[in-house]
């Protein structure tokens, strides 16, 4: 039933394991004293790294699940000590294998939760730590104690792990509802990076006199060319390369040329969007057309090559390339539509990017599936605004 | 002690502990079989929250739920989810007598956690076999742990699924057959249904489904061959498969609606297609057979409940109860001031116990050709999910809190 390891580490370090294998017997005492003896090379420790090594790398096709769950049962019956090893290993684990050190991490926590906090503090003030790590401490050192919850998140605006930052945020803006000076709002603006976030600011701005220009902080383009409506009858069409979209992808982009649309002749036409939500409405361009495709292109202007988030809000089925490359493809109609609602990886070249989006319409009648619109903004990994050179 | 005592006061010693049956574990979305029904429990006819009477505790939960809890042994349990994208999210434990924290675990969802305003990434009810507890989530994390809140295996079918998912939210509970926890995903992306081994968290079994949204919670079934089977229900069908393998028993070629769950009794079928249809699904060698359906009983956003020979559906405020025989309607009662109704109703005893998302609870008594309401009780939470009934107890999921009621 128990690994020898698993044995030991309950003799030798967790009473409450202990009582457990009681109902083993006494003989493996002895049996363990001469693994000891022989066995010079057996660790404890080592096991430890290697369950936590084991999870670190669970993949999300969830190869290797097996190995997870010894692995996590190893770790949740060690020392409690071996705590911070767990929480450390989060640090580059595979999000499959955060969760797992999470749960493992967890159970250590809820053996032993008092004579650990200083501990926990430490770890907590450690920024290099894994984010989601350091949210877990936070919780477990806050529990019924929300002055001190308080006065932790006053010191959170700005910290690397988004969470705590998210309720550092909200805990701000909730004691900011009523202000009426812009100073302290600004300050918060520049700490936030949830799009609900940025918009409650932003409101409390304007009435506090000092409007923002609510596209450039979420970073949203807002220069298109668009062209449509291709055909897309019965949803058919969401694979169907046209013509457009093949010179597109390729990069080969005629602003004077006419394709075959849906019922007669479509050519290019600009788009400049003057929604504080950058919100690019289709349906409006073409009169609430249902069954159909219309592709939008935009130029990003990187003034260097950097790593960047693309984050699409979108209600109707789309497809994202960003210089020919697919990034997202997402066939999916009214389900729901949010700023930041899908996110793909893009690394943008100096100069000139080409963004192209297709974005596909159905028949549905329903009053609530009439919308044929999306938003799409470029930002860092924490969601802040990166704005192009040509905005 | 017990073997010196004269025989007769020992007859009665154990006479009086099978009397005082032990509190009925409630252990997945509806309860036992699915059924909504819990006989011999007799939670208050009258409660509020304000005046705090029969509230036997209340206590805070970290994050938003617009499902129920379930009860293992002493322990309530209840999932909850809050944060950056409501992505944080939690499995605790309280202790039924005291309400107090036993555990609590927390992970963080790696699927879509994004759904309506009014619902909760911790919206599906958790399901137990007893021994372990099965928690999912809209975001598709499915995350299995002891009663100790000891971590047994976790899957993110998201990440095997990257398309399972909806942006208004998912709802549907997963269930509990023959040792295999079963989900039902049913979305415009990866659709569909499979059973994961409950001990190793193997993924046993996966069948497409219907690339529509659909929230409705897949229901268990035994046939006249013994064989345990899972109902799943969607806008196009009622398919019967068996729960350890997932091959198809049955299939009925008419859709159900997407959000009230299905109902297996006693050998038969209640969906809820054209008002409501009864299938007779006994045999083991046979499709379902319609036996008859009714448009006057349709059933809202609530599962339907078979009480004694009666169906029990309440749809926008009004109670209907028909005859499981033939259909026929025997009578309806309003339900003033309702408002909007999400959470399925309990049976409890002879009464049925209907709660509002604005917190409000018509305890009504059934009868065979009428019902009145006995009771107007006013909680003031946000209530969606299913109550849990054990002992003389309801268990609440309110918004952020989970309720006792009971009498102190």
């Amino acid at each position: 039933m128990f690994s020898i390891s698993q044995i030991v580490m309950s003799h030798l370090l967790h009473p409450a394991v202990k009582t457990v294998h009681y109902r083993v017997g006494i003989t493996h005492t002895a049996i363990i004293c001469g693994l000891f003896a022989f066995s010079p090379i057996f660790s404890l420790a080592d096991e430890i790294d290697s369950a936590i090594e084991t999870l670190q790398k669970i993949e999300a096709n969830n190869v290797g699940n097996q190995k997870a769950i010894s692995a996590v049962q190893i770790l949740q019956t060690a020392q409690t000590n071996s705590l911070f090893r767990v929480l450390e290993g989060m640090k580059g684990a595979s999000p499959i294998g955060k969760n797992y050190l999470s749960g493992a991490a967890g159970s250590l926590y809820l053996r032993d939760r008092d004579s650990l906090r200083s501990q926990l503090e430490a770890f907590l003030d450690d920024k290099q730590q894994d984010g989601e790590s350091r949210y877990l401490v936070f919780q477990w050192l806050t529990e019924n104690r929300n002055e001190l919850r308080e006065q932790m998140l006053d010191r959170m605006l700005d910290d690397p792990s988004l969470e705590l930052r998210f309720d550092a945020v909200a805990q701000t803006l909730k004691k900011l509802e009523k202000e009426t000076e812009p100073a302290p709002l600004k300050r918060l603006l520049d700490s936030a990076r949830h799009p609900d976030q940025i918009e409650a600011i932003s409101k409390l701005l304007k009435v506090a006199g000092q409007p923002v220009d609510q596209a450039q902080v979420f970073g949203f383009l807002m220069q298109w060319q668009t062209i449509g409506p291709f055909d897309n009858v019965d949803q058919k069409h969401f694979n169907t390369v046209y013509d457009v979209e093949k010179k597109l992808v390729a990069n080969d982009f005629d602003p004077k040329a006419k394709y075959r649309g849906k019922t007669s002749e479509v050519a290019w036409q600009e788009y400049i969007s003057d929604d504080p939500a950058g919100i690019v409405d289709l349906a409006k361009v073409y009169d609430n057309e249902k069954g159909a495709i219309a592709y939008a292109r935009a130029v990003f202007v990187a003034k260097q090559s950097v790593d960047v988030e693309f984050r699409l809000g979108c209600i109707n089925a789309n497809k994202l390339w960003v210089n020919g490359k697919s990034v997202l493809m997402n066939e999916v109609y009214h389900s729901g539509m949010s700023i930041d609602q899908y996110i793909g990886h893009v690394k943008l070249n100096q100069g000139e990017n080409v963004v192209v989006l297709k974005i596909c319409q159905n028949e549905q009648t329903e009053t609530w599936a009439q919308r044929w619109q999306f938003q799409l903004r470029v930002s860092d990994a924490t969601g802040k605004a990166i704005l192009a050179q040509n905005r | 002690m017990l073997h010196k005592l004269p025989w007769f006061l020992s007859s009665l010693f154990v006479l009086g502990n099978a009397i005082a049956l032990p509190a009925e574990d409630w252990l997945q979305f509806r309860g036992k079989d699915a059924s909504s029904l819990a006989p011999h429990a007799d939670p208050p006819i009258e409660f509020s929250s304000a005046s705090k009477k029969n509230v036997a505790w209340k206590v805070d939960l970290p994050g938003r739920s617009a499902g129920g809890a379930i009860v293992v042994g002493n322990q309530v349990i209840a999932t909850s989810s809050q944060g950056l994208d409501q992505r944080r999210i939690y499995i605790t434990s309280v202790d039924s007598d005291t309400g107090k924290r036993v555990w609590q675990q927390s992970f963080v969802a790696r699927g879509r956690p994004f759904t309506h305003p009014y619902s909760s990434n911790a919206a599906p009810t958790p399901a137990s076999d007893g021994q372990r507890i099965f928690a999912f989530y809209s975001s598709n994390d499915l995350v299995c742990l002891d009663l100790q809140g000891q971590l047994v295996w976790y899957r993110s079918l998201a990440s095997e699924f990257p398309k399972a998912g909806n942006d208004n939210g998912m709802s549907s509970s997963p269930l509990v057959v023959d040792g295999v926890v079963v989900v039902q995903i049913e979305c415009q992306g990866d659709s569909f249904a499979a059973g994961v081994d409950a001990v190793s968290g193997e993924l046993l079994w996966r069948v497409d489904r219907p690339r529509k949204i659909n929230w409705s919670s897949p229901a268990p079934i035994t046939r006249t061959d013994g064989s345990q089977l899972v109902v799943l229900t969607s806008g196009e069908d009622v398919t019967g498969l068996v729960a350890r393998t997932g091959e198809a028993a049955f299939k009925y070629d008419k859709g159900s609606g997407k959000i009230p769950s299905t109902l297996a009794w006693q050998g038969k079928l209640l969906i809820a297609s054209n008002g409501l249809t009864v299938l007779d699904c006994q045999a083991s060698d046979a499709s379902p057979k319609k036996l008859w359906d009714n448009n006057k009983l349709e059933p809202g956003n609530c599962s339907p409940i078979v009480f004694d020979d009666a169906v029990v559906l309440i749809k926008g405020g009004v109670l209907s109860v028909g005859d499981l025989a033939d259909g026929s309607l025997r009578y309806k009662l309003r339900l003033p001031d309702a408002g909007s109704i999400w959470s399925t109703p309990v049976v409890c005893q002879d009464r049925l116990y209907v709660f509002t998302d604005k917190g409000r609870c018509f305890v009504v008594q059934l009868g065979k050709t009428s019902a009145e309401v006995i009771a107007t009780n006013e909680i003031d939470d946000t209530i969606l999910g299913s109550p849990a009934v054990s002992g003389d107890a309801l268990f609440l999921r309110g918004d952020r809190t989970l309720w006792k009621i009971a009498k102190k």
